[in-house]
């Protein structure tokens, strides 16, 4: 099932809890709806779902507008954050319940739900009520019931953050490739960034109810469109200074009152309808700076050892930044540095708007 | 954390102290009961049944006679008939309040919170009034009806607070699988509030069974109920406080004994977790 | 949701205006509609054909009110406190004897109070102390408004000290536990940590006490009728005698209604002091 957001707006009262969203989303395709709490992720699914109904826009699925439609008459299946499992049912009637609903016959249900049951690896649960199985499990039968009527749409909110983290790590694998199994359209909400990158095709950041930005998540890592989704996505997250830009004999330079570094041709590409000098923002991820040799002079702050790295805090000035050096880095608190920044992997963002000068 | 043992007593000794004349008039009531031939007017010096004598004679006063049992079931009727009443209307108020966002919800809960400065007790006279009015005074269904009208303003946000405890996903979650507003009370919500269905009943029970005031006043000498019947007794010239005691004490066993399961039942209401939202 | 309002309007409602409308009548036994203005009203305040018992009942009222609910306050306090720090199962004990009072019927209530502070040797303090060779009390006759402010004192206390329970329960155990640790003795956790948390608790019990206690008669009825002569006739039970033992059902009517003016001028302070709005949620579903 397609499903496309027409200038999707939900107001409660004074607050936009949704503002102005359009997005197109493919057959088949797994997107994330990520941002922070607040951000209007869950309030934007729950309109998809029916629950809410919008203030302006439409909802679309495969070109028709829902807009009208009870949630039940929608052909969707949805996961939620506290999996909402139904307590006095079984699990077996849990995952059955929607097709009891639509009058299928006992045996047929039994048949589709030993089947999902076995794809879940849950068959050995089935006879017992939700109070008395694991969390993990209770997420498991919830996706079952969310998928057992083969609704053209799943939708999922934050399905991982009730579980531990070891458990997550295994479930989110296990929905990726459930979903590429059935090939099923899927929206997932969640507030964690490395869930909507390892298991999203597609993330669409959202912030105070507007959409930031919206691609595949290298995308959104290699060339973020602002301030907003450049600190969201990553962890470590982004480092940031604030500089000015200069241009001196034709060439483009960054100056802080502790450095200044030239920008490479790759990147002076972009900026040199930019009129100068310009206040800007400059980012630069952990990875892309060594510790060594360089221009940029920096103090020891605490070293914070990863076993496959090592992250590294450092002042430059006043400013902390985090860098992830290798595993075999030693230097005590207090010591001189020199630092080198990848300057291809450099981002400039407007100090005024936020908005990034390479896009 | 060990504390010095004299302080430890303390509690007790006041507690114990402040009980002591309860306790008193409790065990006397139940000797009173049981008690036959009374030594020096409190010890009985033998035990039996006869102040029981009403389970199967009648009960007569002045002129008027009726027995135990007419009034123990004009009681049950009364009781469970508002309880009835009371469960019934506080269950779909409760559920329209607490899920069903309509025009003059803000309205209706203030109203209902509103009532509570105005106890049905001192409306009596405009009570006794419409109930003549509407051709149900002196009847008991008119007088269950009156009652149950007095519990249902806290009826309902009681059972507001029990469908407050569901979840809202969970609800969402039925009507994505499917369940139209109608299937969802009744697959999923009656289930699941059906120990807040028997908290709310028995507490229309209670009060009504309770009730002294409603059935002294608007049921006609003729029809007797628990309460009138032992008020009744009470007034007389010549009073048996033995004989008293008894029916009290029969009268006491059923709210006695609810209260004992009302406490069970509402600690079985079952409490979730996760984000509710 | 029909029948709910149905119901309320007809049995809450309507009598409200009815109580108003029939203030203004000389309504008595023939159940006649005869409007005669503000001469009820006129007589409750003592203009013209003033009615003597006013000044007394008024008094009675507050007496009462005064007495028994500070009782309940500070008992239901009292009671919380020591039994949520006994062994529980003494906890138990205690509150169940103290909540006996709200599980009987009002009028085995009554009884038990009529019979035990009973004048003659048959009333059963008085038999206990004439077993002692002490003279029998005329309790109900020498201190009548004393008995009625413990009887119904009793009945608040049962609530209260379950509420007041309940609310002491919450208490995270990690917070007594702190207190202690910081050196606290037993007196000065109850004084430092568990009091201040239980405020809101007695707000709210000493307003719903306040209310109940002002609109409350059925207990005085049962046990002393009000007397003996007017001892502890309150306002409340004063209208129900003139309505339905004197049959003037007007001028009952007309002393319910001050009674409604009181409960709503003091209901809305009580609301405005609790903050109404946050007891209504929206709705989360639009369907």
């Amino acid at each position: 099932m397609k499903v496309f957001l027409d200038r999707l707006s939900k107001y409660f009262g004074q607050v936009k809890a949704v503002d102005n969203l359009t997005l197109a989303i493919e057959d088949g395709e797994f997107v994330a709806l990520l941002g922070p709490s607040g951000c209007g992720k869950t309030t934007t699914l729950l309109t998809i779902a029916g629950f809410y109904k919008p203030t302006a826009g439409f909802v679309l699925f495969d070109d028709k507008v829902v807009n009208e439609l009870p949630p039940r008459e929608r052909n969707i299946g949805m996961v939620f954050q506290s999996y909402a499992l139904y307590p006095h049912m079984s699990v077996l009637d849990n995952i059955t319940f929607p097709l009891r609903l639509k009058k299928v016959s006992r045996k047929e249900r039994e048949t589709k739900a030993k089947a999902l049951a076995s794809l879940l690896r849950i068959e050995d649960i089935l006879e017992r009520k939700p109070a008395e199985i694991s969390g993990g499990q209770q997420q498991r039968v919830a996706l079952a019931r969310a998928l057992i009527k083969e609704p053209g749409l799943l939708l999922l909110d934050e399905p991982l953050s009730n579980l531990d983290a070891k458990l997550r790590v295994t479930m989110r694998a296990e929905i990726k490739r459930l979903q590429k199994d059935l090939g099923i359209t899927t929206i997932l909400v969640t507030h964690d960034q490395v869930e909507a990158m390892t298991m999203a095709d597609r993330i669409a950041v959202l912030e105070t109810g507007k959409l930031q930005q919206v691609g595949p998540p290298e995308e959104l890592y290699n060339s973020p469109a602002n301030l907003f989704v450049a600190g969201f996505i990553g962890t470590p997250p982004m480092n940031f200074l604030a500089a000015t830009l200069e241009k001196r004999e034709g060439k483009f330079f960054i100056t802080t009152e502790r450095f200044c570094l030239p920008l490479p041709d790759s990147v002076t590409m972009k900026i040199c309808q930019i009129p100068t000098p310009h206040d800007v923002i400059v980012g630069i991820r952990p990875e892309n700076i060594s510790i060594g040799q360089g221009e940029i002079r920096g103090e020891i702050y605490v070293v914070e050892p990863l076993g496959r790295d090592t992250l590294v805090s450092l002042h430059i000035g006043t400013e902390i930044i985090k860098v992830i050096a290798p595993p075999t880095f030693r230097a005590s608190p207090g010591e001189q540095v020199q630092l080198t920044f990848s300057e291809e992997k450099v981002h400039l963002f407007d100090k005024e708007t936020g908005k990034s000068l390479l896009v | 954390m060990a504390y010095k043992r004299g302080t430890k007593a303390i509690p007790y000794l006041i507690l114990g102290f402040v009980a002591a004349p309860f306790l008193i008039m409790y065990v006397g009531f139940f000797l009173r009961a049981f008690g036959e031939k009374m030594v020096l007017g409190i010890i009985p010096a033998q035990w039996g049944i006869y102040n029981f004598r009403f389970l199967w004679q009648p009960i007569t006063w002045g002129l008027e006679q009726t027995t135990m049992w007419t009034a123990f079931g004009n009681t049950m009727f009364f009781a469970t008939l508002s309880g009835f009443i009371v469960t019934v209307i506080c269950m779909l108020a409760g559920y329209a309040l607490s899920r069903v966002e309509f025009r003059g919800r803000s309205f209706f809960l203030i109203l209902q919170l509103v009532l509570h400065a105005v106890p049905g007790q001192i409306l009596l006279i405009a009570v006794f009034f419409l109930l003549l009015y509407i051709g149900l005074l002196h009847r008991i269904p008119g007088v269950a009806l009156a009652r149950a009208a007095l519990e249902i303003p806290l009826g309902v946000w009681m059972a507001k607070g029990f469908f407050d405890g569901i979840p809202w996903d969970v609800e969402r979650a039925a009507m994505v699988d499917g369940c139209t507003r109608l299937q969802v009370w009744y697959k999923i919500f009656l289930p699941l509030v059906k120990p807040g269905i028997a908290a709310v009943f028995i507490w229309g029970f209670l009060f009504a069974w309770h009730d002294f005031i409603y059935v002294y006043t608007l049921l006609p000498g003729t029809i007797k109920v628990m309460a009138t019947l032992i008020q009744s007794l009470l007034a007389t010239e010549v009073i048996d406080y033995g004989y008293l005691a008894a029916l009290s004490l029969i009268y006491s066993i059923p709210p006695l004994s609810l209260f004992i399961f009302l406490q069970r039942a509402l600690l079985k209401v079952p409490i979730f977790g996760g984000k509710g939202t | 949701m029909g029948p709910s309002v149905g119901l309320v309007l007809l049995f809450y409602f309507i009598p409200v205006i009815l109580t108003f409308l029939i203030a203004f009548t000389d309504m008595g036994r023939t159940l006649i509609w005869r409007f005669i203005g503000l001469d009820n009203f006129a007589r409750l305040f003592g203009v013209g054909s003033r009615d003597p018992l006013i000044p007394r009942i008024l008094l009675n009222t507050i007496v009462y009110t005064l007495g028994a609910l500070p009782l309940t306050i500070v008992g239901g306090l009292l009671i919380a406190v020591l039994s949520m720090r006994m062994r529980p199962s003494a906890g138990l004990f205690f509150r169940s004897v103290f909540f006996i009072p709200r599980a009987i019927p009002p009028v085995v209530w009554g009884f038990l109070w009529a019979w035990s502070f009973e004048g003659t040797r048959y009333g059963l303090f008085n038999a206990i102390l004439a077993a002692l060779g002490l003279p029998t009390v005329q309790w109900l006759i020498r201190y009548p408004m004393i008995i009625v402010i413990l009887a119904n004192g009793f009945l608040g206390i049962s609530l209260a000290m379950l509420v007041f329970s309940a609310a002491i329960a919450t208490i995270p155990q990690e917070l007594t536990r702190a207190a202690e640790v910081d050196g606290a003795s037993e007196g000065q956790v109850i004084r430092y940590v568990i009091l201040p948390m239980l405020k809101w608790p007695i707000l709210t019990m000493t307003a719903w006490h306040l209310m109940s206690f002002l609109n409350s008669y059925v207990y005085i009825m049962l046990i002393t009728g009000g007397g003996p002569y007017y001892a502890t006739e309150v306002w409340s039970l004063y209208a129900y005698h003139a309505a339905f033992t004197q049959y003037r059902y007007g001028y009952g009517a007309s002393l319910v209604v001050l009674l409604v003016v009181v409960n709503v001028v003091l209901f809305l302070i009580i609301l405005k002091a609790f903050g109404m709005q946050r007891m209504l949620t929206r709705g989360k579903i639009e369907v």
